[in-house]
């Protein structure tokens, strides 16, 4: 195993940012797949062309009909197949570190700015921004206390073509073991190639082992498939209906909080309007009186809440019975305070938008944490 | 061949890299130097038990061997995967002589913080810039040598089944048949691939920096 410690190193970080399909799928690679290969399957192939017997003396005869047989050992084969369905996690993983890299820059910056704001004597109003706009950074691309990364936006959809392409490339390699060598092995091969004078029997060297361990083989792959597949259907479907329930929501509802909720949520997609005012103040810190009312803020507030509550029951109830997961809704967090002087519905607002929020804002976990 | 020591020694270039630096030196562990290792070494492992000739006279086999297989793919591969790694060491020693630098500074009373020269990121600016691109540079020209080498020394890069030699030991033009050709031809193929490719990144990174150069510079005019 100490050979695949270079691909090992690089997936065990892609371990770290995955769903629990993820994890499954990368688990039954690791080990069935990979220790099964370094471990079984390489010293079944050892003696693959020293024990491949044909029947002639003719020098060469035996060489061009292993050759004949075996374009590519299965070994090699399995080895470029681990390689290239491991890819995809690895490009994925690549825009992941980019993103918190990309994370890290903005809240150095904004680090900066407030320092700059500060120094030139800004409101104590503006002081407020620091500790809000900390917390949150800390929850739009990267959760420092999980260390995990969150599944939104662009980094979803690398990582759902990472798995369409995994599954594509898995596909592709099964097809080709089937092409190329059938299911089983047969213990006796038939060649007729110069410079072999005539029809040669050859006799494969232990073909038994060798079919246990490519049917083994076969069935980790389509085990591999059937993963992937089901992760896209988790993904996939649990995205479908988001955008259903948020449309069918839109329609007739009671509270009249509600009524502004679907359509707002749609504009809110489509910018990040400034946070609450009063979640500024709600600061212990808050040396500042407002000299706005918030009551009927908070009443708004709660409805809010409650109607957020209730789409992630829904959800939660939808699942499929073999994948775990949980959504939990967690409440929007001011991203900065934005200056005194609001529009006329702004309390209205339903999503309190993070300014790195950028498809949905509804917060999801899926051993990703949100 | 122990690339555990390689790989630790870059590991640590890797902190250093653009963006697309990383890229290469991922596809070079995992498409390269792992591919060796695991899967090409095995099929080139039984190249010379493996090479059979139609002939009684002793000593002819060796010969012929010798004669067509100079340097077996393997060697030639490692050595590319060694030339091509030594450019970046030259830009791990020169971040490691920035840092001793500054570190020798604050020995000397300046006011710098020592943990910060740690952790500190280091730019690609000023004379680390021309390091860092030559050394991408000669990265680009070995690659190119030892592409053209391998389709030097073996006429091309399909690997022949049948090859037929006059050297003495030999009584007469022998007959001689290669072990697993179209499996060695595979891979030979699949490592000129991955060549192009970091051939391809290289191109690609130096260009990036070029361009990022000028830009500031036009900038600073501007």
């Amino acid at each position: 195993m100490g050979e695949w410690s270079f691909l090992g190193d690089f997936l065990e970080k892609v371990h770290k940012h995955s769903t629990v399909v993820g994890k499954v799928w990368l688990t039954v690679l690791f080990i069935f797949r990979m220790l099964v290969l370094g471990t079984a399957a390489e010293s079944s192939w050892g003696d693959e062309q020293s024990d491949f017997m044909c029947d002639t003396q003719q020098p060469g005869c035996e060489n061009v009909c292993y050759d004949k047989a075996f374009p590519i050992s299965h070994v090699r084969f399995w080895v470029l197949q681990i390689i290239f369905v491991s890819t995809p996690s690895l490009v994925y993983m690549g825009h992941a570190m980019h993103t918190v890299r990309m994370e890290e820059k903005r809240k150095m910056k904004e680090a900066e700015i407030e320092a700059r704001e500060n120094k030139n004597g800004g409101d104590t109003y503006y002081q407020q921004k620091c500790s809000v706009a900390e917390k949150e950074t800390k929850l739009s691309g990267w959760d420092e206390a999980g260390g995990q990364i969150i599944l939104r936006g662009s980094l979803l959809n690398t990582y759902v073509y990472s798995i369409l392409i995994r599954t594509a490339m898995e596909v592709a390699f099964i097809v080709g073991q089937y092409v190329l060598y059938g299911i089983f092995l047969e213990t006796l091969y038939i060649c007729q190639r110069a410079p072999c004078p005539h029809p040669v029997n050859c006799y494969v060297s232990r073909p038994t082992e060798k079919n246990v361990f490519i049917v083994f083989m076969l069935a980790v792959a389509v085990l591999s498939l059937f993963l992937s597949l089901a992760e896209l259907y988790h993904l996939g479907w649990k995205k479908a209906k988001e955008r259903c329930s948020r449309s069918y929501k839109a329609s007739p509802s009671t509270a009249p909080g509600r009524l502004e909720s679907a359509p707002q949520a749609e504009r809110a997609q489509m910018y990040t309007p400034p946070p609450d005012f009063n979640q500024c103040l709600s600061s212990p810190n808050g040396k500042f009186i407002s000299p706005f009312s918030n009551k009927m803020a908070s009443q708004q507030n709660t409805a809010n809440f409650a109607t957020e509550r209730v789409h992630g029951q829904e959800d939660a109830a939808g699942e499929g019975p073999f994948i775990k997961s949980s959504y939990v809704e967690s409440p929007e967090v001011a991203s900065e305070c934005a200056a005194p002087a609001f529009p006329e519905n702004y309390f209205n607002e339903k999503r309190r938008l993070s300014k790195a929020s950028r498809a949905s804002s509804k917060a999801r976990s899926d051993d990703l944490s949100v | 061949m122990d690339w555990g020591t390689l790989q630790a020694v870059l590991g640590g270039v890797n902190k250093h890299s653009t963006s697309i630096g990383k890229i290469w030196l991922t596809v070079l562990f995992i498409f390269r130097i792992m591919i060796l290792v695991v899967a090409a070494e095995k099929v080139w492992g039984d190249e010379q038990d493996d090479f059979v000739c139609n002939t009684l006279q002793p000593g002819c086999r060796n010969v012929c061997y010798d004669h067509f297989f100079p340097i077996s793919h393997i060697r030639l591969w490692a050595l590319q995967l060694i030339f091509v790694s030594t450019p970046a060491l030259l830009v791990a020693m020169h971040v490691a002589y920035t840092r001793h630098e500054k570190k020798r500074r604050f020995r000397n009373g300046e006011k710098i913080d020592i943990e910060e020269i740690k952790n500190e990121k280091i730019h690609i600016r000023g004379p680390l810039w021309w390091t860092y691109t030559s050394s991408i540079f000669f990265r680009i020209v070995f690659e190119a040598v030892f592409m053209y080498v391998f389709y030097y020394m073996y006429d091309g890069y399909q690997m022949p089944r049948l090859v037929k030699c006059e050297a003495w030991p030999c009584p007469n033009t022998v007959d001689c048949f290669v072990s697993r050709p179209t499996e060695k031809t595979t891979f030979t193929i699949f490592m000129l691939a991955v060549s192009g490719i970091c051939m391809m990144l290289n191109l690609a990174e130096l260009s990036y920096l070029v361009i990022k150069i000028c830009m500031k510079e036009s900038r600073k005019t501007t």
